[in-house]
């Protein structure tokens, strides 16, 4: 089962080459990726759905439905805000244009996601577990595996869960217990700092330490994945052990790989920053067009997503 | 005199505000100029200087203390003869956990355990002696001082000192008293310690309290509240390391350099306390505000590196407040002031003393945020409200606080309008503006009401700001002081309120004014009694929240039932039955507007007294109602829930709610692609 253009590839492959090959494998997949957007979508619907009748129940017969269609109501907010609870308390005007992918990204970098409210954290790891089904199919279909996503989501899925969850004891041990560490160390050092620049590079340094490691055990994760989609075979642990084995043995060049997606992602993302919609929308033309484009900043994110992995099944099929 | 002139004022009828009044002198932003003619402070002295200091202090970094010798020059301007003085010894308040202070602070969940030994602090006063020309030789009166702890009893508290003289010090009788003391800094309470190699010293030394017209002390124990002091003229010197920056209450006179030390001399009458600051990383600004009218006035700048790119800021806005401050309420009359930059997380900012105060800001911070500009015309306007209005904050901390939130929000809104929401990231130091989503103004449109509902019933404002309750003194001496003010100007109009104003500011100046001469004052300006008003914001702890309860409109039918007219003549085009209900929801009662608009444009101002649980109006119109408004000016901004004062028919609920939903949707979809880093 394993790819025949995995076969067909002996010799080592650069970063670029891999990064070039994962492109063009997600652009003949881009169905594939589709499914992955669109479950990103299915899942947020009813969410944004159940907040669209709140805000409407809150806006009925209200003067501050007229400003919120021009932009924003802060009276009329404080008066929600004060009663808001559960998702509708995770409102507010940081949503807007770019606020909406720096406030999730905050939210990851930081930990802060873990303390959103169930139902979220109930999509999110929805999200989480059919992206660790998907994954399986993804890569099966980017190694030339023609039968179905879902199909091929399912046969890999017990093994793909297996690596999710030794990702998810490592990351846990670097969030839980190595970040609140270096945070008190930081805290400690800084105890007598009064340059904020000084105490902004410490706290900058304290996550690039931290996300190091988060990364390392994502790469090592995503190899592992990949070496189990090639050989259907081997167990879970056989396939961490190779996607270890890959990492050491391909370091530079798997930094490579992330090094120019982590760029193509800070480009992308500057990019929307550019383009995304304000609170200025005044009807429903206008809002349905900026719905749109902050839609694609989503589909940049799969597609990245999607992207980093069929560029580690590159690098690791033609090492 | 009061009571004389307030006898000719008759009881003025209440009426209702009108909607969107034109008012001379205003602009989009705010008032733009003042109605009262400027004025000029008079030669010599401006208050009565009666506690007059003489320090010499020494700083010693290495142990963190303050050294000091304090000549107190008081003068009893009572008509009552005293027989001993009272001392703050503030720093006390964080000597260990069971101060008054700290008891207080405990008791509303905030814990001081991670204080390391060194963080502590207090003030020891080692000799106390009455320079008593009569008796020849200065009179020990260390022996018979004692702690004492008139408001809470707590026998552990070191806030207050007891000093027993031998002899009553007679109604204009004048003593010298002589005193050594060490204050040991603490590690930051309450907006005054050290962090690094910055300090900030404030409510430092040994300070009398003051007595009061009735020959009582007020000499409060420092639970929660700012301070309260006499005015006079303090000669203070500050020895340092050389390499230290110092600046301080009152104009550099003299500068004495010694080995690797340098003394710094500052002098300034007219003022009730002192407060210096000295850090190794100051830089030194200098600019000169001057204004057409007004008097100049140096500005000296101690800025932290990390600000260097503010610097502007900083004194822009500090321009901004002796402008509009000056012309408002009155000249600011010391000629010099010194703005400082407070360190990095040293918990000293936004903080006022006369002629220095501390701004604050952040390294990174768009000028949406507007930081510095904020804080700063803030603590600069209280050189106004506090420095020159000199009220007990002890008792009453929204006649400083609550005047001066007012009087910034204007000046802001004046000088500084654009602003946005600001979003910060990565542990708060990387921020974001989005300027398409203004916040409202604090005041005008009362950003500060969440919760606000429920807060302004903590406490009638007239209880003591020491005694509030937990959440009581914020809301009462802040907010609700702002909105009371703000409302006032709504309903009497600029001109009036500014005369008012004005009137109060230049009559109590250099002294320390109650509520009640504001009251009056503003009875007498407006030639109105305004007692319902203030008996409700000051005596009594009520809300405010009017708003629109139902509207209903139909088509006049023909008569059902037994018609005692012929159907034929009321045929034709029927007109609109329409029923509008406005509510008082609050227990506070305050004359409003009710505007209603008709579909076909047509619009009327009905005028409700607003005294009456609810007030319904009805209509037959050619069109039926589309649009009711509660208070259509915002005049009582002091209504806690705005967002029900209005109704709208074709409210586009909906697609307002789609709108916001579909950013919040994104927002969602970004939130999973976090959680999928982990698939």
């Amino acid at each position: 089962m394993s790819s025949s253009r995995s076969q067909s590839q002996s010799t080592s492959v650069g970063a670029a080459q891999a990064v070039a090959t994962g492109w063009s494998r997600v652009r003949e997949h881009w169905t594939s990726v589709g499914a992955a957007y669109l479950l990103s979508v299915l899942l947020a619907l009813p969410l944004a759905g159940a907040m669209q009748s709140t805000l409407a129940q809150s806006l009925r017969h209200r003067e501050a439905a007229d400003n919120l269609l021009s932009s924003w109501d802060g009276l009329w907010y404080a008066s929600f805000s004060a009663q808001a609870q559960g998702i509708a308390g995770t409102f507010d005007a940081g949503i807007v244009g770019i606020g909406a992918v720096l406030r999730a990204l905050d939210g990851l970098v930081t930990g802060a996601m873990f303390a959103l409210p169930l139902p979220l954290m109930v999509a999110g790891l929805c999200y989480l577990l059919g992206w660790t089904f998907l994954s399986g199919g993804l890569l099966a279909r980017f190694g030339g595996d023609e039968r179905g996503l879902i199909r091929l989501g399912a046969q890999h899925f017990g093994r793909m869960l297996t690596l999710a969850v030794v990702g998810w004891i490592a990351w846990a041990v670097v969030l839980a217990k190595m970040l609140p560490w270096l945070t008190a160390w930081v805290a400690d050092h800084n105890r007598d700092v009064i340059d904020e620049r000084v105490h902004a590079a410490w706290i900058v340094g304290k996550y690039l330490v931290v996300w190091a490691f988060m990364l390392a055990i994502r790469l090592i994760v995503d190899y592992a994945k990949v070496a189990a989609i090639a050989d259907p075979e081997c167990t879970a642990m056989t396939a961490l052990q190779r996607g270890m084995s890959l990492c050491r043995a391909r370091t530079g060049a798997i930094v490579g790989v992330t090094v120019r997606l982590g760029v193509v992602g800070l480009g992308l993302m500057v990019l929307y920053w550019v383009v995304a919609p304000s609170a200025e929308q005044a009807n429903a033309f206008k809002i349905l067009i900026a719905f749109g484009i902050s839609q694609t900043s989503v589909i940049a994110r799969v597609t990245m997503r999607a992207w980093g992995l069929a560029s580690a099944q590159a690098l690791a099929a033609g090492r | 005199m009061w009571s004389g002139v307030l006898g000719l004022l008759a009881s003025a009828p209440v009426e209702a505000a009108k909607p969107g009044p034109v008012v001379p002198g205003m602009s989009d932003h705010g008032p733009t100029h003042a109605l009262a003619e400027p004025m000029v402070w008079p030669d010599g002295p401006l208050s009565p200087r009666n506690a007059n200091y003489t320090m010499q202090v020494r700083w010693d970094p290495e142990h963190e203390t303050i050294e000091g010798q304090q000549v107190l020059r008081w003068t009893n301007i009572t008509e009552h003869p005293t027989s001993e003085l009272r001392y703050h010894l503030y720093y006390n308040a964080w000597r260990n956990d069971r101060s008054s202070f700290l008891r207080r602070a405990r008791e509303r969940g905030n814990r001081y355990d991670d204080r390391r030994p060194e963080d502590w602090a207090y003030v020891d006063v080692h000799e106390l002696r009455l320079r008593d020309e009569g008796a020849g030789a200065a009179v020990d009166l260390h022996p018979r001082a004692e702690f004492i702890s008139p408001d809470d009893g707590n026998t552990d508290d070191r806030t207050v000192l007891r000093v027993p003289l031998p002899r009553e010090v007679a109604p204009g009788e004048t003593i010298e008293v002589e005193l050594r003391f060490t204050s040991k800094m603490p590690r930051t309470f309450a907006r005054t310690g050290t962090r690094g190699n910055y300090l900030l010293a404030a409510q430092w030394f040994p300070k009398v309290g003051v007595l009061e017209p009735d020959g009582q002390w007020a000499c409060h124990q420092f639970i929660q509240t700012e301070f309260y002091s006499d005015f006079g003229v303090y000669d203070v010197s500050i020895t340092a390391p050389t390499d230290w920056v110092v600046g301080a209450t009152g104009r550099e006179t003299e500068t004495t350099e010694g080995s690797g030390e340098t003394t710094h001399r500052f002098v300034q009458p007219d003022v009730h306390d002192f407060a210096w600051t000295a850090s190794t990383e100051f830089a030194v600004h200098e600019r000169r505000f001057e204004s057409p009218g007004l008097p100049p006035v140096d500005m000296r700048l101690l800025l932290m590196p990390d600000h260097a790119e503010h610097r502007d800021r900083y004194f822009d806005a500090t321009e901004a407040a002796l402008e509009h401050y000056g012309r408002w309420w009155g000249p600011y009359p010391y000629g010099h002031i010194t703005v400082v930059d407070p360190a990095y997380r040293s918990g000293t900012g936004g903080m006022e003393y006369p002629t220095l105060f501390t701004g604050g800001t952040r390294w990174l911070s768009p000028k949406e945020r507007r930081s510095p500009e904020g804080v700063t015309v803030h603590e600069a306007g209280h050189q106004f409200w506090y420095g020159m209005i000199a009220n007990d904050e002890f008792e009453h901390a929204w006649l400083d606080e609550g005047f001066n939130t007012y009087s910034t929000t204007r000046t802001m809104e004046a000088a500084f309008p654009e602003h946005a929401h600001v979003e910060r990231y990565l542990e708060g130091f990387f921020p974001v503006a989005f300027p398409s989503v203004v916040p409202p103004e604090r005041t005008a449109g009362a950003d500060r009401h969440v919760g606000m509902h429920s807060a302004l019933k903590r406490d009638p404002q007239s209880r003591h700001s020491w005694k509030t309750g937990p959440g009581g003194y914020r809301v009462n001496s802040y907010d609700k002081g702002a909105l009371t003010l703000r409302t006032l100007e709504n309903y009497l109009g600029w001109p009036t309120f500014q005369r008012g104003m004005t009137h109060y500011f230049r009559r109590f100046a250099f002294s320390h004014p109650k509520p009640e001469d504001f009251f009056r004052t503003m009875d007498l300006v407006s030639g109105q009694r305004l007692d319902w008003f203030f008996a409700q914001v000051w005596k009594e702890s009520v809300v405010f929240d009017y708003a629109v309860d139902e509207v209903r409109s139909w088509r006049a039918s023909s008569v059902h039932g037994h018609a005692d007219q012929d159907p034929e003549e009321t045929s034709g085009e029927r007109p609109w039955q329409s029923v509008v209900t406005v509510r008082r929801w609050g227990e506070g009662r305050f004359p409003v507007a009710v505007e209603v608009t008709f579909a076909d444009g047509a619009r009327t101002i009905e005028h409700w007294d607003g005294e009456d649980r609810w007030q319904t109006y009805r209509y037959e119109r050619p069109a039926r109602v589309d649009r009711v408004r509660v208070d259509p000016g915002h005049v009582l901004v002091l209504d806690t829930e705005f967002s029900n004062n209005a109704w709208l028919r074709e409210a586009p609920a909906e697609l307002a709610a789609t709108k916001w939903s579909s950013k919040w949707m994104v927002w969602v979809q970004h939130s999973m692609e976090a959680f999928a880093f982990f698939s």
